[in-house]
């Protein structure tokens, strides 16, 4: 009956779907360390993603990348640098957003790249 | 995806061209750049509901808005349009077929995507026309006042949607055209002279101000009529020319009052500030600079009512613009210049109790209090005041029985303007110049030339009351108009000693015995 939490869940499995269909590697869901969590790691020539996904089934409240604040910005940030710390990983970094709306069937994917440039 | 808008921003009395990049791009958030002021800052908000609310989407991107020339602050609300029409364009929710490359774009946005009239509407056409562009696209309010800029296509514009349709297809409003020269007609709901009885040599003193521009100040006891005259001056006074009404329109379009949007003002301006009035109000300023009062009275006239009773600074700051017709402001942010070409009329008591110099009551000031008073108005500041009149009580008889015939306004005027009309005649190759007062220093040898009694007098009086070399060109000044006024091509003696009469108060202020009060009766004190 938790519908919101299987609407985020639903809407992680469509992120990795969508990432996967545009030749991204999937390196890990739900990647944890201690407070910090990232939806999904993927990469991509060379570059790692990190990818925070909002679903959301309704647009009246306004888009689902609107309630990415500066905060969760911030705790991608502090979540993607303790992931290069722990798996000593190289290369070019970048923070995204998918942004995933349900309606009445139909789920349309939009995706954010860099949103700190 | 990156768009490009041109739009105008003001500058004192100037516009420039500011171009609007808007960029669509990875990431996210809105920014704004190119030093934006608060309202400007604030107007993403507003124009992301307008552009919503008319069926478009705002970019779910990274969007930066950047004002170039970026180093130059801006104010105003006039980006709104260009700004929401560049996000548009670079969200690629209009069709661009650089159609806008041609035109500036000016306006404020509501809410549901209304367009609100701007300041400075003339400025910016004539900006338009001044960078070879095609025309301009303003609210329609605004459309009057801009359309007097000729060579120019001036479009205007109610709501966001009429923009949209004007990019995207041929556009099938006509611009907006005004009638060139336009009519000049006198306004009739003007007080008139003809219900102020006696008071001639008053209406004498204001015809010659009219006449030729001069500045005067009336001095005198309580209820004789000072300000009812001085309210009554519109009246009289001839009508602009083009350029003049040009000017004054461009200095109203950019001031806070938004009285010009029904197009040119063909009105000469009288402003009436309360005496109260701070010295920023009256001269101009503020971080980015406004006109005051003297600069929207700008080819018109400045009443200061009970003068004596003004702050001294803002008396004093009078000093500079009264001289050069002009005033120059300068901020930490900017400095500009401000035209301020007017008629100063001022209106006094003589004294604190009012009644110095009055034929029947006695005056109650003591001699300290008196000379305390009259400081209060400097000596520069008097010599740069063209006509000292005398206001003195109507006789009782003149008052009641109302047998006298009295001029109406409509005929003093037409000796005015007979009077201005050999005065355009004389400067019409003198650039910035209108009448009498506004002569150039070294105009006067040239225009004003006196004959041999005429000039001896002149050098007698002089000497006998220690004149300046400012009031000796102020003199031949007005004495010039009154030749005018009498159709005289050459400046008599009757015309010099009249306008040496009304330099009363270039003379030291002294105080008669008491015993030559009752000797002289009904002999007015401050002339002695």
């Amino acid at each position: 009956m938790s519908s919101w939490i299987d609407t985020g869940k639903m809407g992680e499995e469509l992120a990795a779907e969508w990432l996967k269909h545009h030749h991204f590697d999937i390196l890990h869901r739900n990647w944890r360390n201690g407070r910090f969590e990232i939806d999904v790691i993927a990469s991509k020539e060379n570059v790692i993603h990190f990818v925070e996904v909002k679903t959301s089934r309704t647009h009246l409240f306004g888009f689902p990348e609107q309630r990415v604040g500066k905060r969760k910005i911030q705790h991608l940030i502090s979540a993607a640098e303790k992931y290069l710390v722990h798996t000593h990983a190289h290369g070019k970094i970048q923070l995204d957003i998918i942004s995933i709306s349900i309606s009445s069937g139909h789920v349309y994917c939009f995706f954010i790249e860099d949103i700190c440039s | 995806m990156l768009s490009k808008i041109f739009s105008g921003a003001l500058y004192g009395i100037d516009a420039f061209r500011v171009t609007i990049e808007v960029s669509v791009s990875n990431g996210l958030g809105y920014q704004i750049t190119g030093l934006p002021d608060d309202a400007i800052k604030e107007s993403l908000s507003r124009i992301a509901v307008a552009i919503n609310a008319n069926g478009f989407h705002m970019p779910r991107n990274k969007l930066v808005i950047n004002l170039s020339p970026a180093h130059v602050r801006k104010t105003g609300t006039a980006f709104d349009l260009p700004i929401a029409v560049g996000i548009l364009l670079a969200n690629e929710e209009l069709h661009d077929i650089n159609k806008l490359r041609d035109f500036l774009l000016v306006g404020e946005l509501g809410l549901d995507g209304s367009v609100y009239p701007v300041r400075g509407a003339l400025c910016m056409a004539g900006l338009s026309k001044k960078e070879g562009f095609k025309g301009i696209i303003l609210p329609a309010p605004n459309a009057k006042e801009a359309s007097l800029v000729s060579g120019i296509q001036v479009f205007s514009v109610r709501h966001l949607h009429e923009v949209v349709e004007f990019i995207q297809s041929d556009w099938s409003t006509k611009p907006v055209k005004t009638a060139y020269p336009l009519p000049f007609r006198f306004e009739n709901d003007y007080l008139d002279f003809k219900d102020v009885s006696g008071q001639v040599y008053v209406k004498r003193a204001l015809e010659i101000a009219a006449a030729g521009g001069h500045n005067a100040l009336l001095i005198g006891p309580p209820g004789t009529g000072k300000t009812m005259l001085a309210k009554r001056l519109p009246s009289i006074l001839p009508p602009m020319t083009i350029e003049e009404a040009m000017e004054t329109t461009r200095i109203h379009s950019v001031s806070n009052t938004t009285d010009v949007t029904g197009g040119l003002i063909t009105v000469r301006p009288f402003r009436n500030p309360h005496h109260t009035t701070s010295d920023i109000a009256l001269i101009g300023g503020g971080s980015c600079p406004v006109p005051g009062e003297i600069s929207l009275a700008h080819n018109g006239v400045l009443f200061l009512d009970e003068l004596g009773e003004c702050k001294r600074t803002t008396i004093e700051a009078l000093r500079q613009p009264l001289e050069e017709r002009k005033v120059f402001i300068a901020r930490a942010k900017m400095a500009v210049e401000f035209p301020a070409s007017f008629m100063f009329i001022a209106a006094m008591n003589p004294c604190f109790c009012g009644y110095h110099g009055h034929s029947e009551r006695q005056c109650t000031c003591s001699k300290r209090a008196l000379y305390w008073y009259r400081r209060k108005i400097s000596g520069p500041l008097l010599e740069r005041i063209d006509l000292h009149v005398n206001v003195d009580p109507v006789p009782l008889k003149e008052l009641m029985e109302n047998k006298m015939a009295v001029e109406p306004s409509s005929k003093i005027r037409k000796r005015v303007m007979a009077a201005r009309k050999i005065q355009l005649e004389r400067f019409k190759e003198t650039k910035n110049v209108f009448c009498n007062a506004m002569m150039k220093d070294e105009d006067i040898p040239k225009y004003c030339w006196t004959d041999g009694v005429a000039r001896k007098y002149l050098w007698e009086k002089m000497q006998e009351f220690q004149l300046s070399a400012r009031s000796y060109s102020r003199i031949l000044k007005i004495a010039r108009t009154m030749a005018d006024l009498a159709g005289s091509g050459q400046i008599e003696l009757e015309h010099i000693a009249e306008a040496i009469h009304f330099r009363s108060l270039d003379r030291p202020l002294t105080f008669p015995h008491p015993k030559q009060i009752v000797a002289n009766g009904q002999q007015n004190l401050l002339s002695v």
